[in-house]
């Protein structure tokens, strides 16, 4: 056998794979696309490092006389503080950095979360179809027929009445995830189960039911593979949203505790002075939180475009 | 039929048209709403402020905090321990019963109840009453107050007979209190009535034309709305949505200052604001110490050395805050103007920790009100970066009023350090002292939040509230300061400014213990 039929195996082959493939060639000629990844994936870089790349640690203890200076271009400015400092004499710069770490942990989570739950949930229905389908679906557009910020408000809600005062501020961050993860399974699970109806009368799992292997292994080895492009679309949209569902919960205060700063705490914080003047305060965070879920977006309206086969360049 | 139709709609728009030419109406905004429309159910000055709009009291306190005839018309000193009121006459309360001795029994036995939070302010002596007749009434102390109806400027009276039809208790806990009829309803005797409640949206008032007294404003219709958000509140006095912002965030004073149609009312408060500890030696709960470190004086003045109040005064307040070294406010009978504050110095502090034997520090939990008092998170927050630098780590939690002033009068709940501004209605430093620092028991240490038990101490307030030589009294009035200031049971901040946002056309006058009263104020078309 020669190699040019033999399918290649291994990590570097895969990614060499990939390079020679549509999907690359389809992103590298779409300007569009390569401008947000680099803006998402630069942002993220600068996040996930925001301990080491932040010139100021916000976490130990900042001088309060520093407090409210202005950028560094503005008069009043020092250039030890690049985008000036807030109410507590804070960097305003390394805040957001590790605001947006705790905004992008809390996005990733919150869509995987939804993902995992979604996906599971849709096969199910979609594989088994009858009363299992119905109570799964029905359940699914109860929950639909509320805003998806009002669900995430009341597992807030149920959440820190359940728990007494001290672990509250602990538990803030998974109770965050799981607030917007289940609110926004519902999407996945529609999708997944319109995918897997079509799927499951194809040859291939008809074959595999006739060899008696277990519905487990078919639904997960099988047929999720096959409906995974429309997952990983939704997913990207997803988390522009949960960025910003993080944001306005903390926004509106039943978010991150103040001292732990993420977008939507800065955004909140930040505008309780934007009639003094100090704008910085507020714009900074909000223009990154902008930045962050647009760059996303726009990256998962390309990666529809690119993985949808009736569209075709 | 039409015709018909079309006169009775150009009727009702003249109806309405007419009704709301006359009605002068103020829409007025704090950050936060009422937490209960029950007079004994919170001691808050805010809320009582707003609800003796509603109700009355024996006495009130007048544009200046005179005091001032309201429900009784005069009264005497039978004997030391036997005060006699006379009371108005004639005057009914919204629902329509008529105000009489029985009202003003109740009032005291409820206020004098085991789950009252008001005993210690505005029952501190008092032991029960007795009707002479229905327009007489005694209030039996157990000890000489010459001051006593100095604390009752916002202490008010139910109805007895609306009280016993609404299952009001007379002896509620704390907790029933709170749940009570009259947390939801109100029925008073005074200038305003309650019209409808939204809790945390919207309360409306109208005016009380059966009132026994005279108007001197116009205002019918009154508004409350509690805008949570600081930038809002702003945003809403500058559109023209309310008419006046109690609470004016201090960073937006110059942009209303510099607005047409509004201008800033400010002036000194009656409140310092402060930092109290848990001095009982019993370690606290969560921590990983067998005892508790804030019972050491000395761990307290390092506490107090390590706070920058300058910083705080000029980043924070803006400069709009008077930082003081006493724990009452210039203006109280009693102040110590010649206390100073331990100066702001860190070395000093690590040395005292070192002292102490806490050289590595140790950690606590700070509690503080979110929408209370100026900037109160920001302070809060601040605050613990600057323990933070003497190694002590702090936790802060901080919430809104409506949970925070119920956590602070229990006596069960034990925290590290929290933050409070008081401001007695007696404007008397020895308000302060039986409120928060005497011993909790009985009626006295109603505040006591941080377990302060100081024999000492509590011998010389009781001798102050019986004493009735003003120069003696005065003479044990700063020998409690001093002891307080010596021992570092609290670290005093600052005296609060008031800062209110008022539409050029409204005329009022404000009280300077932050209290807007209605019938003062006039609206000019």
């Amino acid at each position: 056998m020669s190699d040019a039929t033999s399918p290649r195996r291994g990590p570097a082959a895969a990614l060499s794979r990939f390079f020679d493939g549509d999907l690359w060639y389809n992103f590298r000629t779409s300007p569009l696309a390569v401008i947000a990844a680099i803006i998402f994936f630069g942002l993220s870089l600068a996040a996930i490092f925001a301990q080491f790349v932040a010139p100021h640690n916000p976490f130990l203890a900042p001088d309060l006389m520093d407090g409210m200076m202005p950028p560094m271009w503005e008069s009043g400015g020092s250039q030890t503080f690049l985008l000036g400092t807030d109410d507590q004499g804070r960097d305003v710069l390394s805040l957001i950095l590790h605001g947006m770490q705790v905004s992008l942990f809390v996005g990733l989570a919150a869509v995987l979360l939804s993902v995992v739950l979604g996906v599971t949930l849709g096969l199910i229905a979609g594989f088994f179809g009858g009363v299992v389908d119905a109570v799964i679906m029905r359940i699914a557009d109860i929950q639909l027929s509320f805003p998806n910020i009002l669900v995430a408000l009341l597992i807030d809600g149920m959440v820190s009445a359940s728990f007494g005062r001290a672990t509250q501020a602990a538990l803030a961050l998974p109770v965050l995830v799981l607030a917007i993860g289940l609110s926004d399974w519902v999407q996945y699970a529609r999708t997944v189960r319109a995918s897997t109806l079509v799927e499951r009368r194809r040859e291939y799992v008809q074959a595999a039911r006739i060899m008696h292997i277990p519905s487990v292994i078919i639904l997960f080895r099988h047929i999720l593979p096959n409906i995974m492009g429309p997952v990983v679309v939704i997913g990207t949209l997803g988390l522009a949203h949960a960025i910003i569902a993080e944001a306005t919960l903390s926004f509106l205060g039943v978010g991150l505790p103040p001292t732990q700063p993420s977008l939507g705490t800065l955004i909140r914080t930040g505008n309780d002075y934007l009639f003094s003047g100090e704008w910085w305060m507020t714009v900074f965070p909000a223009v990154t939180l902008v930045l962050l879920s647009l760059s996303v977006n726009v990256f998962g309206d390309w990666l529809r475009d690119a993985l949808n086969p009736r569209i075709g360049k | 039929m039409n015709k018909l139709v079309a006169a009775s709609l150009t009727a009702l728009m003249l109806a309405m048209g007419s009704s709301s030419a006359m009605a002068e109406k103020i829409t007025w905004s704090y950050s936060a709403d009422l937490a209960s429309l029950d007079p004994h159910a919170y001691d808050n000055t805010f809320n009582l402020g707003v609800l003796g709009n509603v109700y009355e009291g024996l006495i009130e306190r007048g544009p200046n905090m005179e005091i001032i005839p309201a429900l009784a018309t005069s009264w005497e000193v039978v004997e030391p321990t036997r005060w006699r009121f006379h009371l108005r006459e004639g005057v009914t309360f919204h629902e329509g019963q008529a105000f009489t001795a029985d009202d003003v029994v109740f009032a005291v036995e409820r206020s004098l109840s085991a789950g009252s939070v008001i005993k210690g302010s505005k029952m501190s002596s008092v032991i029960g009453a007795e009707k002479v007749d229905d327009y007489t009434v005694d209030i039996l102390l157990n000890a000489p107050s010459p001051i006593l109806i100095n604390n009752w400027g916002n202490w008010y009276i139910l109805s007895k007979s609306w009280a016993e039809e609404n299952g009001i208790s007379a002896s509620p806990t704390t907790e029933e209190m709170q749940k009570a009829y009259s947390a939801t309803h109100a029925n008073g005797t005074g200038p305003y009535k309650v019209q409808s409640r939204q809790p945390d949206a919207k309360t409306s008032f109208v005016r009380n034309d059966d009132w026994w007294g005279e108007f001197e404003g116009n205002v019918t219709e009154v508004d409350f709305r509690p805008i949570g958000s600081a930038a809002t509140r702003t945003a809403a006095l500058l559109s023209g949505e309310i008419d006046l912002a109690i609470g004016l965030p201090i960073q937006d004073q110059d942009r209303v200052e510099s607005a047409p149609d509004v201008h800033l009312l400010s002036g000194p408060e009656l409140r310092v604001v402060f930092l109290g500890f848990d001095v009982d030696a019993e370690a606290l709960p969560e921590s990983n110490l067998d005892t508790n470190p804030l019972a050491d004086r000395n761990v307290r003045e390092a506490v107090y050395r390590a706070i920058n109040t300058d910083a705080i005064q000029r980043v924070i307040m803006r400069g709009k805050a008077l930082p003081t070294a006493a724990m009452v406010p210039a203006e109280f009978h009693g102040f110590p103007k010649d206390l100073e504050r331990y100066p702001f110095d860190l070395d000093r502090a690590k040395e005292l920790m070192a002292a102490a034997g806490y050289a590595d520090g140790f950690s606590t939990v700070m509690e503080c009100p979110n929408n209370r008092y100026v900037n109160d998170e920001a302070i809060c927050t601040s605050i613990v970066s600057m323990l933070q630098k003497i190694g002590i780590t702090v936790e802060l939690d901080t919430m809104p009023m409506a949970q925070y002033s119920p956590r602070i009068q229990d006596k069960d709940v034990r925290r590290g350090i929290y933050f409070l501004g008081l401001s007695p209605g007696n404007i008397d430093a020895n308000g302060l002292m039986q409120e928060l620092v005497h011993t909790r028991e009985g009626n006295w240490g109603t505040f006591n939040a941080g377990r302060v038990a100081n024999d000492e101490l509590d011998a010389i307030i009781e001798a102050a509230v019986s004493e009735g030589d003003i120069a003696k009294r005065d003479t044990l009035l700063a020998q409690s300061q001093q002891i307080l200031h010596d021992e570092v049971y609290f670290v005093p901040l600052h005296q609060q400014t008031l800062s209110w946002g008022v539409k050029d056309d409204i005329d009022l006058i404000q009280r300077p213990d932050d209290v807007f009263v209605w019938k003062y104020a006039t609206v000019n078309n």
